[in-house]
């Protein structure tokens, strides 16, 4: 979560921000709103979900600006990184093969899991077998982010 | 849309041959009954063109049914079939390539059915065919019957011999426009001894080729094909009575067809006993993937086709559907800098979004197109002057600030102005500027002015021909520019520029002159030193005299000698020392 700016805190963030700042504003304002919503009906792992998905998204969207579109600057890419507009952890991983659509961090700790193996979203949807009920991971609601799928 | 209707009850090729069974002649007048193939009986009037399968009863004895005792040439049922709406038992649609018939009843048996004559001349494409094709391989069962070949009847001219893509066959009359699953005796007579289907057509293609090279031209504008595809056994009748017949509804002649017929009679005999051998087994052809092979082939040449003009599409279209697909990323001024799904919305209603197929691909396309784009627009920003923030804000102060407001009530008051949200100036910087711009509206307009004057003094970048419109960046953003008195600054600024030279001084002149003024600083530095040195010299010398003088004082005095003689000396030497070696002046020494 990037922290709120104030004019009185403000170092002058690097050139090429003003692009990105709808987008960013966009991002910030869906995860207020996943924040303040209402949390009857879902089950308890599923009240987070929302906010994993705005955060990959974001942190998808930074990466893609920086390695597919070469959009923004280093300086600005740090920038980013450093105020946590972007996962940097979780954008390590991707830069990763085999972990190019890894949806959060916690679905590759085998160690949290029971069988300590990977989370189901990590399964490719080939090797899932005939079942064809759509899996939703409990860590953040993914429904698979195997490479291959 | 045309709809090309088999005669109207063709069912499963099995039942054709059941009799049909007897009925009471209680027809209204102008009905006929007819029977399906499935042994169904329907009635059909001529007059008004319906069909139903409910019996029409009358009063009076209905004509008897035309299968009794058919005439050749026009047949008992005279005008065409009512063909267009789903005839009772038919159960082939209009549904099939209607786009490859004419928009009639029927289009004329020579260009639907002669695959040897016309076949090349008036495809819709390559494309539509061959995606039939394709379906049509994959369920074939699901594909209703159509016509896929045709003969004409050498004897009996009007009729023509029809064969379905099942491997049925009818009669239909180009004349009459009368399609028949059974074939009338006379007609049938002359189907026995028609010759076998491979060799007649053959020989009519090669006819028909040069026919159609001269006066083919109008067909092959009007009239699109509905062949799909031939095999080299291809016209095969289920030559037995009252089989298999059917109905076309036509209506052209082709003159082409009349050509064909000709040279048909001619090869009808040697062929004879072939011919009817092959009719009276009635198999059904089977279509195996070399007849379609073979069939695409003969295609291919009579277009002039390469073989790698079949394959060649994909790519190419995929090209030009990505570049449609990026115009239309353009049209719709997308945001580069945001993501596709935020974007997708805006553009899925467009007819180019399908060009890209895949969402995956149109991922991809829009991410190139992205990257592009923000190149141009980088590319177009630096080629922009960069204008300094401060410029802006100064403009800013200029209508907003007032010596009333401290700084943070200042920007308390106006945080919601964009110029304050720019994060390009720092706050600091908003600050220092606005403390510098009311302590400088404090002064007096003629310091203000002298401000200025000295600011244009001291800038080294204007020249004469600088304008008022084009000042340095230098001055614009001083904050001793931005203050003066705005009455007069325009006319302090001229007449100080009428004063420069014509061009603001280059490198090597700032060089030059620089070194110059170092030279002349030297020389100053080194002259004051000098000056400082000969002043301290001066000093001690003034005072190496006035110690010398002194000294000649003292042996001036000590020559004096009083009555006292040298006892006096002595004397006052040892008061001088108990009174801690007082030099006494050069009268002390007659006191005591």
């Amino acid at each position: 979560m990037p922290p709120i700016r104030t004019s009185k805190s403000s170092k002058t963030p690097p050139e090429g921000f003003d692009d990105l700042e709808d987008m960013l504003l966009e991002f910030a304002n869906k995860m207020k709103d996943a924040g303040n919503a209402p949390h009857e009906g879902k089950r308890k792992n599923e009240a987070t979900w929302e906010i994993f998905k705005i955060s990959h998204q974001r942190s998808r969207y930074i990466y893609d600006l920086y390695y597919n579109k070469e959009a923004i600057s280093k300086e600005l890419y740090n920038y980013l990184l450093k105020n946590n507009y972007a996962d940097a952890m979780l954008i390590a991983k991707w830069k990763k093969q085999g972990y190019e659509k890894l949806c959060c961090l916690r679905c590759i700790q085998a160690k949290e899991n029971n069988f300590n193996a990977t989370c189901i979203c990590r399964v490719p949807k080939a090797r899932l077998g005939t079942e064809q009920q759509t899996v939703e991971c409990v860590s953040c609601g993914c429904r698979g982010c195997a490479s291959g799928d | 849309m045309a709809s090309f209707n088999l005669p109207n009850c063709p069912p499963n090729p099995g039942s054709f041959n059941r009799p049909p069974p007897p009925r009471p002649p209680m027809l209204a007048p102008g009905w006929t009954e007819h029977k399906a193939p499935t042994g169904h009986s329907y009635y059909y009037n001529a007059a008004t063109k319906t069909s139903t399968y409910t019996r029409p009863v009358a009063p009076t004895p209905a004509p008897a049914p035309f299968a009794a005792g058919p005439t050749p040439g026009p047949y008992p049922a005279p005008g065409p079939y009512p063909s267009f709406s789903q005839p009772p038992g038919g159960y082939y649609g209009g549904q099939f390539n209607q786009q490859q018939f004419p928009n009639q009843q029927f289009p004329p048996p020579q260009q639907q059915f002669g695959h040897d004559q016309n076949r090349g001349r008036g495809w819709m494409g390559r494309g539509g065919r061959f995606g039939n094709q394709r379906q049509h391989r994959q369920k074939p069962e699901e594909k209703p019957d159509r016509p896929k070949s045709k003969r004409t009847i050498p004897g009996a001219t009007p009729w023509v011999l029809v064969k379905t893509k099942l491997g049925r066959t009818f009669v239909h009359n180009t004349e009459t426009k009368v399609s028949l699953w059974k074939v009338p005796e006379d007609v049938q007579a002359v189907i026995d001894t028609m010759p076998p289907e491979d060799e007649a057509t053959k020989e009519l293609k090669a006819k028909k080729k040069l026919a159609s090279d001269t006066d083919g031209l109008k067909q092959e504008v009007s009239e699109p094909r509905g062949i799909k595809r031939l095999a080299p056994a291809a016209l095969e009748t289920e030559g037995k009575d009252g089989t298999g017949a059917a109905d076309i509804n036509e209506e052209e002649e082709d003159e082409e067809d009349e050509e064909g017929e000709e040279e048909e009679e001619g090869s009808e005999d040697e062929h004879d006993a072939h011919g009817n051998k092959r009719l009276k087994t009635g198999e059904a052809v089977e279509f195996t993937e070399d007849d379609v092979a073979w069939q695409l082939e003969a295609m291919a040449e009579e277009y002039g086709f390469e073989e790698d003009d079949f394959e060649e599409g994909e790519d190419m279209i995929a090209e030009d559907n990505i570049n449609s697909f990026k115009e239309m990323l353009d049209d719709y001024k997308i945001n580069p800098y945001s993501t596709w799904d935020a974007e997708m919305p805006r553009i899925v209603e467009d007819n180019r979004y399908v060009l890209v197929t895949t969402t995956k691909r149109r991922k991809d396309v829009f991410t190139e197109w992205c990257k592009d784009r923000i190149a141009e627009i980088k590319a177009e920003k630096a080629k922009q002057k960069k204008v300094d923030p401060k410029i802006s804000f100064w403009a800013f102060l200029k209508e907003n600030a007032s010596a009333k407001l401290y700084w943070p009530e200042f920007k308390r008051k106006f945080k919601k102005v964009s110029e304050m949200k720019d994060t390009k100036l720092a706050d600091k910087e908003k600050e220092k500027m606005y403390r510098d711009y009311i302590s400088h509206m404090k002064i007096s307009e003629s310091l203000r002015e002298n401000d200025l004057k000295k600011l244009l003094r001291s800038n080294s970048e204007l020249s004469r021909l600088t304008s008022l419109e084009d000042l340095p960046e230098s001055i614009l953003i001083d904050v001793r520019y931005v203050t003066s008195p705005e009455k007069i600054r325009d006319a302090i600024i001229k007449d100080h520029l009428a004063t420069l030279s014509e061009a603001p001084m280059n490198e090597a002149e700032k060089k030059a002159k620089e070194e110059l003024e170092r030279k002349a600083r030297a020389i100053r530095d080194r002259e004051a030193a000098v000056r400082k040195d000969q002043w301290r010299l001066r000093g001690e010398e003034q005072r190496a005299k006035d110690m010398l003088k002194e000294e000649e004082a003292l042996i001036e005095r000590a020559k004096i000698v009083s009555k006292r003689g040298l006892l006096g000396h002595i004397i006052k030497k040892e008061d001088e020392g108990e009174e801690g070696g007082k030099p006494s002046g050069p009268d002390g020494g007659g006191l005591p």
